[in-house]
């Protein structure tokens, strides 16, 4: 004959189950905020390795194929405050195959993909040291029709470079870090910054950095501007 | 029935909590992964840059180093992977060299652009540095101001001795990233040639009596009187020619307005004018007005005291050049006054001192004084500041004890009792090179125009 269970023993049972069902919930909610604790911070380290991989690609770029032009441009290739940092450099080179004469509106290249329409360039020529920003209009084949027309006489081999020029920002408000590229909008870049921090160190031609998330992580370090060095 | 129920919470309990935490360590192994391996990437990367740019620092060292005028083609003979060969550094990185040049003819010299692609790669690594140098080769009759220190050792000078001991054993800075040349080079400092010109005399006789002719003085074949005299010529003013000693002259800037004051034998003069443009005015009322002056002084003498007035010697686009048979001493700095907005024009030096009488010494004698250029600041306590291209066909002496000098220095001779820091600034393009080598080869350029990461799949 089977016996049902006691009152007592319904009640300990009762009591045992409730302890081991408290002590399971409150383990699991404890592991489950755990997890999003460590997927959050894996995730925000994820984003500021991101974010200083970037920095620090556009930083060595930053004077890449300017350096020639540069003596003379009216421009620095690198500008910064402490919570913003621009830097401009050459995304590719070509050199004009004929001569082009002032006021010309269309100049003749290697055919290059790099050089599309509403793209910036700067055309130079080093030995009569002039040197002029422009935009291209349109491309035909090796052709480039420009927005402007030249200021100068450009002979032939004189020099053309495709622009771009990089922005960073730092929202403090919105506590985010936000690029722009050209003549486009700052995008979010890594959000809960809560702080920023960029100096320029000209002799030796790097940046120091420091990159705040969420008053817990910090980033820090230097960074060489390879392509600042001529000799 | 009770220990089923038993079994069944505790497989549930167990399954869950190993799935949380299998989920966690394969979640947090992942990401560890992904640390390690973008470390590694970072790692593998940066070793590779230090290989190329410690292969580029040698690579310049070795092109330096080279004695480039003894190639007649260097851009072939010399640039090509029998010289500098593919090679393999100690961290197992590839660095593979191609060679190309584009020559780019120009009035008095060639200059030869030697693009040299260097790729550096390892095997183990998607990662590739792809850079690209510029080497700008001169050859022909090059001017001299194109060199930041140009000491042309004669041949009487036994004991050969390398730029860089003789820099340091004359406490000369070279501040450019240009090569100084010290030897004995061919070189064309053409006083007559640069006369002739100057003073519009047609054929090649350079004699007092076509002076004299140029400045309205009867025919004769004696030397003009002392004195200040202006060589104008179709409403231009081509030069000023000064006969005698100058006991002062000096140099003042004010509203893109160029004020020189000249003091001979105690009576002082003016002259005002705008560089490249029509506006002229002096003491003498038949050259006042709207006359274009080239900017040209010759002295055919010594200038006793070259000096600058107030903050600035010189407006930002005067070109002046000022030509000295006998000793030009300069008393002060000489320096751009503030620059305004000349924004698409890279600095260059306003003067350009001439110094010396060879193949002139039948016709001017630079009143018995050797020629040469002395550095004599009044002022001994701070550092004098030089925005001057030199050229002096004798002999270069420093009294300061710190000279700074932004623009070029060609000498035969040197002394100097401090340091001389030189900054080189290019002079304009002559019209005329009469101040050049005679067939020289010449690295004016090491660029490195860009390093940058390629990606393969």
């Amino acid at each position: 004959m089977i016996k049902g269970f006691s009152i007592l023993e319904l009640i300990v049972a009762l009591t045992i189950g409730l302890t081991i069902l408290v002590f399971v919930i409150s383990n699991v909610s404890e592991s489950t905020g755990h997890t999003k604790r460590i997927i959050g911070s894996q995730e925000r380290m994820e984003s500021i390795f991101h974010t200083v991989e970037m920095i620090r690609s556009d930083l060595t770029k930053c004077g890449m194929r300017l350096l020639e032009p540069a003596k003379f441009l009216g421009f620095p290739l690198f500008v910064n405050s402490d919570y913003s940092f621009k830097v401009i450099y050459g995304m590719d080179t070509e050199m004009l195959i004929d001569d082009a004469a002032e006021s010309a509106t269309v100049i003749t290249i290697n055919r290059n993909d790099f050089f599309r329409k509403g793209k910036r360039i700067v055309i130079y020529d080093p030995d009569n040291r002039n040197y002029q920003i422009n935009e291209i209009q349109a491309v035909d084949g090796d052709q480039l029709t420009l927005t402007a027309g030249l200021q100068d006489d450009y002979p032939k081999n004189s020099s053309v470079v495709v622009v771009k020029e990089v922005e960073y920002k730092h929202y403090a408000e919105q506590n985010t870090l936000k690029r722009k590229v050209n003549k486009g909008y700052f995008q979010p870049l890594i959000e809960e910054v809560t702080d920023f921090y960029v100096k320029f160190f000209p002799e030796s031609c790097s940046v120091l950095y420091r990159i705040e998330v969420n008053k817990k992580e910090q980033i820090r370090g230097y960074i060489f501007m390879t392509n600042m060095v001529t000799r | 029935m009770k220990n089923k129920g038993n079994i069944l919470v505790s497989v549930v309990f167990v399954t869950f909590l190993a799935f949380v935490g299998i989920s966690l360590l394969t979640f947090t192994v992942m990401h560890t992964k992904i640390v390690r391996a973008r470390t590694v990437k970072l790692v593998k990367t940066d070793r590779i840059y230090q290989d190329l740019i410690y292969h580029l620092h040698h690579f310049r060292e070795k092109v330096f180093n080279e004695k480039i005028r003894e190639f007649s083609q260097p851009e072939q003979e010399y640039f090509n992977n029998t010289c500098f060969p593919d090679i393999t550094t100690q961290n197992q990185h590839q660095i593979i060299h191609s060679f190309d040049y584009v020559e780019i003819p120009k009035a008095f010299y060639t200059k030869t652009r030697v693009i040299v692609t260097l790729d550096a790669s390892s095997g183990t690594s998607s990662c590739c540095l792809n850079s690209q140098v510029f080497i700008d080769i001169l050859s022909g009759k090059i001017p001299l101001t194109m060199f930041p220190f140009f000491m042309n050792r004669g041949t009487e000078d036994p004991i050969p001795v390398d730029a860089e001991t003789f820099l340091r054993e004359n406490n000369v800075i070279n501040k450019s990233d240009k090569k100084v040349v010290i030897d004995d080079v061919d070189a064309e400092v053409s006083m007559h040639e640069f006369l002739i010109d100057a003073l519009k005399i047609t054929g090649t006789n350079l004699s007092w009596r076509e002076i004299r002719e140029k400045f309205g003085f009867p025919p004769s074949d004696e030397p003009i009187p002392p004195g200040i005299y202006f060589l104008v010529e179709d409403g231009i003013l081509e030069a000023i020619f000064i006969q005698g000693d100058i006991e002062r002259m000096i140099f003042s800037a004010r509203d893109q307005v160029q004020k020189i004051r000249l003091i001979k034998n105690t009576v002082p003069y003016e002259l005002y004018y705008k560089p490249k443009e029509t506006y002229f005015e002096c003491w003498d009322y038949s050259v006042t007005g709207e006359i274009l002056y080239q900017e040209k002084i010759i002295v055919n003498g010594s200038v006793w005291s070259i000096e600058q007035e107030s903050d600035g010697a010189f407006v930002e686009l005067s070109d002046i050049t000022l030509l000295v048979t006998g000793k030009a001493v300069i008393r002060s700095n000489l320096e751009t006054a503030e620059p305004y907005l000349s924004l698409r024009q890279s600095k260059l030096s306003n003067l350009k001192l001439v110094c010396g009488k060879e193949h002139l010494e039948h016709l001017f004698d630079g009143g018995g004084t050797e020629s040469g250029v002395v550095i004599d600041n009044v002022d001994k306590t701070n550092p004098t500041d030089l925005q001057v291209s030199v050229i002096v066909d004798g002999k270069f002496t420093n009294k300061d004890q710190d000279l700074k000098l932004s623009g070029s220095l060609y000498c035969k001779d040197l002394e100097n009792t401090g340091t001389i820091e030189i900054n080189h600034i290019d002079a304009a393009v002559p019209e005329n090179n009469y101040f050049s080598t005679m067939d020289f080869k010449y690295i004016n350029q090491f660029l490195i125009h860009f390093i940058e990461e390629v990606y393969y799949d």
